[in-house]
């Protein structure tokens, strides 16, 4: 009788049955996420036009350069071949013709616009956006072409130092 | 997680976060896949022909920008200023030199109003935009072409 008192009092207590639940901390990872949200928010360009070229683009780097404040006709010189507007126009063997009806057609949609809306104005603008290894005789017959269709002010886009 | 307003009648409240969790994974998600990491600036540049007002009297000094291979920028100078400089742009204080001379011809005594730009055939834009970099640093207009 004392061995099975002295048994009781001297054994251990032993944890609940297992209920089979599991409770999830997920505390911390409410944290984790809240600084991450902060981090992006604050990331995200202030600026109310984003311009990115696309995948065969690697624009060179620039410094003293100035933000997009208006949007304009977008004109990409990639490794592949010329894109206006997203959209692959030529490559770059005799791409002067093409090029410049597809600049033509542009014009003649934006002056078209103008007319029918008074608070749309004849645009003038152009953001080229050229791969770093375009030469400056592709570059200098795609301003002449520009020049022709009436966008004399260009904006070379380049990556902020 | 939870609440005690500590009146007598103790009532725990718990806040379920597993919402806010829910919400907190989508905009992240939505954020990573919109974020663009790329920070574009501009050059603002005009094309030949355009760019020149015509009530703009001719400037008194003329500086045509030539960048060549091997990364050197020539300055020709015309006007009160004659000559030609060449500036290595690998080389700092030769960059420091091309600074110091646009300072001067901005100044008063040689009244530099725009900058022609030009380049060789096979210089790549890379270089191009190094000495535009350069000269955007005077604030004058910029006009690219065939000088």
């Amino acid at each position: 009788m004392m061995r099975s008192r002295r048994r009781r009092l001297f054994k251990k207590n032993k944890a609940p049955k297992d209920s089979g639940q599991m409770s999830l901390q997920i505390t911390s990872m409410a944290d984790i996420f809240t600084i991450l949200l902060v981090f992006l928010l604050k990331g995200i360009a202030s600026d109310a036009l984003t311009i990115s070229p696309s995948n065969g683009t690697r624009l060179p780097a620039g410094m003293n350069t100035t933000a997009l404040s208006e949007s304009a006709l977008q004109v990409e010189l990639s490794d592949k071949g010329i894109l206006i507007e997203k959209e692959f126009v030529t490559g770059y063997q005799n791409f002067e013709k093409p090029f410049n009806d597809r600049l033509g057609k542009e014009r003649e949609r934006q002056k078209l616009i103008a007319k029918s809306n008074e608070t749309v104005k004849d645009d003038a603008r152009a953001i080229l956006l050229s791969d770093q290894n375009v030469p400056f005789s592709t570059m200098k017959m795609v301003l002449r072409t520009l020049a022709k269709n009436g966008y004399s002010e260009v904006k070379f886009g380049v990556i902020k130092e | 997680m939870s609440a005690n307003f500590g009146s007598s009648n103790q009532q725990d409240v718990d806040i379920n976060i597993t919402p806010i969790i829910d919400c907190f994974t989508v905009l992240i998600t939505f954020l990573l896949a919109s974020a663009s990491f790329l920070s574009i600036g501009f050059f603002e540049v005009s094309t030949p022909g355009n760019a020149v007002d015509a009530a703009q009297s001719e400037p008194d000094t003329e500086l045509v920008v030539r960048v060549k291979g091997n990364q050197i920028a020539e300055f020709r100078e015309k006007g009160k200023k004659n000559g030609t400089l060449r500036f290595d742009l690998s080389k700092p204080e030769s960059v420091k030199t091309m600074e110091a001379e646009l300072d001067v011809l901005k100044s008063n005594d040689y009244k530099l109003t725009q900058i022609l730009v030009s380049a060789d055939d096979e210089v790549g834009f890379q270089s191009l935009s190094q000495v535009m970099g350069h000269l955007n640093r005077v604030n004058l207009p910029v006009i690219v072409g065939e000088f």
